[in-house]
């Protein structure tokens, strides 16, 4: 950005001092600094007597695409100049511009620059941009079995195009903003007019303008640089692969972001509890829904307490060991030499290792490490004493648990949770527990995301908002947007009116 | 004098109901009942009512002030007594304030201390709690009230400890009722009092409550509960315990959780003392905050250097200072002269300025 | 110095370690027996289980000898290769003498003084040595005799004759005027132990016992229970056995407290199942029943009476009925009841209903 603006003042200083020539050096200055890079072709033609350049970078743009609408229709014209080719050529992007700038943006975006030899500063810009990429695909991160399998790929038009399919409506605002000085992405701003508090977009659109950094690869790799927060393990913006997902929250009146080059969205403010639903849960019966829902923030809690809670109770609380369990605990521990913590760290650490060793190999290879390490390295320590198999078990069970969530970052945080969880464990035992808990409930307190409070509706607690939070209570009593997203029009349906008067009686 | 504090960092009026509660529910639930039942046994239950009677009134009083002085204590002081006169009472408050926290804290420790690790040093758990503590304060007042909220949310599934403990209950323990003269009903109502002090936080934290005389119903929800809460822990104490038991233990309401056995939790106390560090951790935290503020408002300095002054102080007293000697001192100056200086200082406070006020007019 | 803070936090609070007690490093004494010597010092026993794999209920029995109760904690682990912990402990089990020579309150008194202890606990007077008791093979070798014993006891509390007994209720009872409380007695007959009544305390000592026979009684009149097993014989020329279990008792007093004539009318309800009847026959007769019950109340009456009569000549006090006096006189002094209740009028009601006859007639 830095250099962007500097590069326009020097040109606006040239062209003041003497107008013409200077400025029509420029482009020409322009093409043979790109021609010093080896996939930068100038091919010159002829026809008619009228000699003219088509310059472009050959791995951007699509070839055929250039044969069959530029280079054959150029002998169709009775009169070469670029208004006429311009008129002619079957594609709507382009452009006749001697702006240096505008040029080689352009150029960089996969267009083509056609010159003639008489004025080789005024260039025709033609999009014949290589449409290279993957094509619209099931979702693999936030998998769905009764949701629509379709999830973003890594350009912003299909991306985008897949958002206004399911929100068919004027008042989607898309706001396209540029960041990164040197991978120039774009980053398309999505709200619903007349539905999103302004203030928040408004903030989006700070924020973003607001970063001065030379990459920007990956939706994820945005949101890092606009939360508020950057110290935390918890993910503060919900990046996406699910179309239907954005469309959901910009109609309950977020923000959302599509990213170039990159198959996440981002939606802001979110709060924790969003981060335990999935678009399923919409696509169920409220009863399951709810029940599927509460399960997954049972795993969570148990993902984060069951390994420092087995190091409590072994390490200082042999008190709390019902009789009946006494022997069972006891004897399996009996020939581990460790204390508990260590077993626990080493059970924990190997698991997150195969973890991460399972995401890094290859799908075929992953699949045989996961069976391999999980049964027979965990066989093997119990067998060995490394270990007992009752937290064999509980940590087996609590990273599967940790699973469950369907925001892959949040079990990235739940799964860090757990070790300063285990560390107090085994410096003062249930009360060590109790005391980190303390404190992630503080941090949880203090977060906010875009300035809103992240543990919202718990607190600050509003009854209203609850009604898709722990539980998803039937669709009839969604009236009203969440509260504390303070939308500008909060009626979701209109009120009931009294339905077919409750005449069952016990069918008369 | 003055103050305004920023709509952004106020909070709603119905969490006076969770801070005065919060505040009020700690360390004196679980052991009043001994010194009750010493002076008043069976009718405790009418000194119980008549403490939350006159914490009512103490709340009321309150109200009443800030209706006529909007502000805190400091700014009330001030216009009362003037500058000097003024900021004196207001340092007794700071002073008390600071000793009402360390004394949280010790009791704390204390039970800690008797009940899981009699080998841990005082001050590790001070330092530990201090930190704790300076990080809620760090989020200003509206982290305050949510750890003082969350508190109250996840800690009242415990209740369910006193309906298995009725289990063991014998009823005609609650039995003669009306035995005590009036003079052991006041002296039962004076031994209570530290159950139910904590309102008077009140006095530090009003100006961040948004639109603040609505938030007056929601006080005195808070006290009401407590009430009810320590009349209904008395009654079920005293059906558990025969009465010479009850005196003769520190911790009823503790003794009482060594009682329930679960299916997978052999000796729930455990659980019990631990939980309650949840309860503890706010009130701290709360009389912490106020005194620090106190001590900001009075020097008009940054609120930080009054809390690290105080946490310092805090740990060196339970460096050198940690035995059940320095914890009886600390009581004892909480409960009668606290007590007594609350009880008599506030309706005065009132009184004195309703005649400024009318005086003013005239 | 900013940098260096978090450090030293760390090494403080790493200082601030607490003692580690890992469930393999400890003993836990799942029993404990207090016996007196005959040199007046106390041995005390703690029952140990050894956790091996595929060896259930092995245990080990660790002993040492002091002149207090919480002292022989320390000579034990003098003995023992690791600390000896008493957090688990179920049962505690004291011999007849050292009741007699030291008294309950004293050494109720470190019990509950230690937190480690619950009040859960239970409390057992042994007939004869505890060393015999304790070095029983339990019949069940899966457990410990710890957990036998404390199996044994809560059994017959919850589904045979023997009343709820625990620290807790014991301690509320002997803590009041009188120190009127009770608790069950083991025995050793033959190979096996057995509950062999329930020995009742006044100051501080055992004055008398319950025996088996009358325990279903005793129960009744203590608590309100929901299982129990009572056997009457018919009042008629056959003089058959009938058992009954109850499902259901309560207890209702009325008082009367005249200052020159107290006395106290203790109602028994029971209700209950047939289980056995010891002729063939049929029970579904109305008329049967009708005499079945009569005659059970009437022997509950008179088995009742019998007790508190001989409670009131020993001027003791199980029943808890000074309480129930105390609730209705406030003036009552202990002094004043100690005079009048051996003399006082105490009526039994009892009334008995028969719900069911099982499932033959």
């Amino acid at each position: 950005m830095f250099n962007r603006r500097n590069s326009r003042k020097s040109s606006s200083q040239q062209m003041d001092m003497d107008d013409g020539i200077n400025k029509n050096s420029e482009i020409r200055e322009l093409f043979n600094s790109l021609s010093s890079s080896y996939d930068f072709i100038n091919h010159q033609g002829c026809y008619n007597g009228v000699g003219y350049w088509v310059s472009y970078y050959r791995s951007l743009i699509d070839a055929q695409e250039l044969h069959r609408s530029v280079l054959s229709v150029i002998p169709t014209l009775e009169q070469i100049n670029l208004e006429q080719m311009k008129d002619s050529i079957p594609i709507e992007d382009t452009l006749i511009t001697s702006t240096r700038i505008v040029v080689e943006k352009r150029i960089m975006r996969g267009h083509i620059a056609i010159r003639l030899d008489a004025n080789l500063d005024e260039c025709l810009l033609i999009n014949v941009v290589a449409q290279q990429g993957r094509q619209v695909d099931k979702p693999e991160l936030e998998f769905g079995i009764i949701s629509p399998q379709e999830a973003f790929v890594e350009d912003i038009d299909i991306n985008l195009n897949l958002v206004r399919k399911r929100l068919p409506l004027p008042e989607l605002q898309v706001t396209e903003l540029t960041v990164g000085s040197l991978s120039k992405t774009k980053v398309a701003v999505l709200s619903i007019d007349g539905i999103v508090d302004k203030a928040n977009v408004d903030t989006v659109i700070q924020r973003v303008n607001d970063i001065d950094f030379d990459e920007i690869l990956d939706g994820s790799h945005l949101a890092q640089m606009l939360y508020d927060d950057n110290s935390t393990l918890f993910p503060l913006f919900l990046n996406t692969e699910r179309p239907d997902r954005i469309a959901s929250a910009l109609a309950e009146g977020k923000v959302a972001m599509i990213i170039d080059r990159s198959s996440s969205a981002l939606i802001a403010p979110t709060i924790l509890l969003e981060y335990f639903i999935t678009m399923e849960d919409y696509n169920m019966p409220w009863i399951p829904a709810s029940a599927f829902r509460l399960l997954r923030i049972f795993a969570v809690i148990f993902s984060i307490f069951a390994t420092p809670l087995y190091v409590a109770v072994l390490t200082y609380h042999y008190e709390l060991i019902p009789k009946d369990l006494l022997e069972t605990i006891v004897t399996s521990r009996n020939l581990i030499p460790f204390q508990p913590l260590i077993e626990a760290l080493f059970l924990e650490i190997s698991i997150e290792l195969l973890r991460e060793a399972a995401s890094r190999l290859p799908t075929k290879v992953g699949q045989t490490l996961g069976i391999v390490g999980g049964i027979v390295i965990g066989q093997a320590a119990v067998v060995a004493g490394l270990t007992s198999n009752i937290l064999l078990i509980i940590v087996a069970l609590s990273a599967l648990a940790s699973f469950v969530t369907p925001i892959y970052k949040m079990g990235n945080a739940i799964r860090l949770l757990r070790f300063p969880f285990l560390i107090g464990a085994q410096i003062w035992g249930l009360l060590g527990i109790t005391i980190s808990a303390v404190f992630l409930m503080t941090h949880l307190i203090k977060l906010t995301s875009m300035g809103h409070p992240y543990l919202e509706p718990i607190y600050p607690f509003h009854l209203k908002d609850w009604k898709d939070s722990f539980i998803r209570i039937p669709m009839n009593f969604f009236k009203s947007r969440p509260i504390n997203l303070r939308t500008e029009n909060t009626k979701r349906q209109s009120t009931p009116k009294k339905n077919a008067i409750k005449k069952n009686d016990f069918n008369e | 004098m003055n103050l305004l504090i920023n709509e952004k960092y106020k909070v709603q009026p119905f969490y006076v109901f969770f801070l005065v509660h919060s505040m009020q529910t700690g360390i004196g639930v679980l052991s009043f009942q001994r010194m009750l039942a010493k002076s008043t046994g069976t009718d405790g239950w009418i000194s119980i009512l008549l403490a939350g009677l006159i914490v009512h009134f103490m709340i009321w009083v309150i109200y009443k002030i800030f209706s006529i002085v909007p502000g805190d204590i400091i700014t009330v002081n001030y216009h009362a007594f003037g500058k000097l006169i003024g900021s004196f009472f207001s340092l007794l408050f700071v002073l008390y304030f600071l000793i009402l926290g360390l004394t949280v804290m010790i009791s704390y420790i204390e039970i800690i201390h008797v009940w899981m690790f009699e080998e841990i040093p005082a001050w590790s758990f001070s330092l530990v709690f201090l930190i704790l503590i300076y990080y809620i304060n760090t989020g200003g007042f509206r982290t305050i009230t949510g750890i003082a909220f969350l508190s109250v949310l996840v800690t009242y599934w415990l209740i369910f400890v006193f309906f298995y403990a009725m289990k063991y209950s014998e009823f005609t323990n609650l039995l003669p009722i009306f035995d005590h003269s009036i003079l052991d009903i006041w002296e039962g109502t004076r031994n209570v009092s530290l159950t139910m002090i904590g309102f008077e936080l009140l006095l530090i934290f009003h100006p961040f409550i948004k639109d603040a005389k609505a938030s007056q119903k929601y006080a005195h929800g808070g006290a009401l509960t407590t009430t009810l809460f320590t009349l209904f822990i008395y009654v079920v104490s005293l059906i558990f315990y025969s009465e010479k038991q009850l005196v003769m233990t520190i911790w009823p309401t503790l003794s009482m959780t060594s009682i329930v056995e679960l299916a997978f939790i052999q000796r729930f106390e455990y659980i019990f003392v631990t939980w309650w560090a949840i309860i503890i951790i706010p009130n701290m935290t709360i009389s912490l905050w106020a005194a620090s503020r106190g001590a900001k408002r009075l020097f008009n300095i940054q609120q930080k250097y009054p809390l690290w002054g105080m946490s310092l102080i805090i740990l060196m007293v339970n460096i050198f200072f940690f035995d059940i000697d320095s914890l009886n001192i600390l009581k004892r100056i909480i409960d009668p002269y606290g007590v007594f200086f609350l009880g008599a200082y506030l309706p005065l406070l009132l009184i004195i300025i309703h005649i400024k006020k009318k005086r003013n007019r005239l | 110095m900013r940098k260096l803070l978090p450090v030293i936090f760390t090494a403080a609070i790493l200082s601030g370690c607490a003692q580690p007690r890992v469930v393999d490093e400890v003993n836990m004494s799942q029993a404990i027996g207090y016996d007196m010597l005959n040199n007046d010092r106390i041995e005390g026993m703690f029952v140990i289980p050894i956790f091996q794999q595929d060896k259930m209920g092995k245990y080990q029995i660790l002993s040492g000898t002091s002149s207090t109760t919480s002292d022989v904690q320390a000579a034990v682990s003098k003995k023992a290769d690791k600390t000896v912990l008493l957090g688990q402990t179920r049962i505690v089990l004291f011999s007849e003498k050292i009741v007699h020579k030291i008294g309950m309150t004293e050494l109720t008194d470190y019990l509950y003084r230690e937190p480690q202890l619950g009040n859960r606990v239970l409390l057992v007077i042994v007939e004869g040595k505890v060393k015999d008791i304790i070095h029983t093979k339990p019949s069940n070798s899966n457990v410990n005799i710890g957990i036998f014993l404390s199996n044994l006891i809560n059994q017959q509390n919850e589904t045979g004759n023997g009343p709820d007994t625990n620290l807790h209720l014991f301690l509320g009872n002997s803590l009041e005027d009188g120190g009127d409380a009770y608790l069950p007695i083991i025995k050793k007959i033959g190979n096996d132990l057995a509950v062999s009544g329930v020995a009742l305390f006044h100051e501080n000592k055992i004055v008398s016992k319950v025996n088996t026979k009358d325990m279903f009684v005793f129960k009744t009149l203590v608590q309100s229970h929901r299982r129990g097993i009572y056997k009457f014989q018919l009042d008629d020329e056959k003089k058959s056995d009938i058992v009954v279990e109850s499902i259901r008792s309560g207890t209702s007093y009325h008082i009367s407290d005249s200052e020159s004539d107290p006395s106290m009318t203790i109602k028994l309800k029971i209700k209950g199942q047939i289980k056995e009847s010891m002729r063939s026959d049929n029970l579904t007769n109305r008329k049967m029943i009708k005499k079945i019950e009569q005659d059970m109340e009437a022997d509950l009456t008179r088995q009742a009476t019998r007790l508190i009569k001989d409670f009131q000549k020993r001027n003791i006090d199980p029943i808890g009925l000074k309480e129930k006096f105390h609730a209705k006189n406030k003036r009552m002094t202990y002094q004043r009841w100690k005079s009048m209740y051996p003399n006082m009028d105490i009526q039994i009601e009892a009334k008995a209903d028969i719900l069911q006859t099982g499932v033959s007639e």
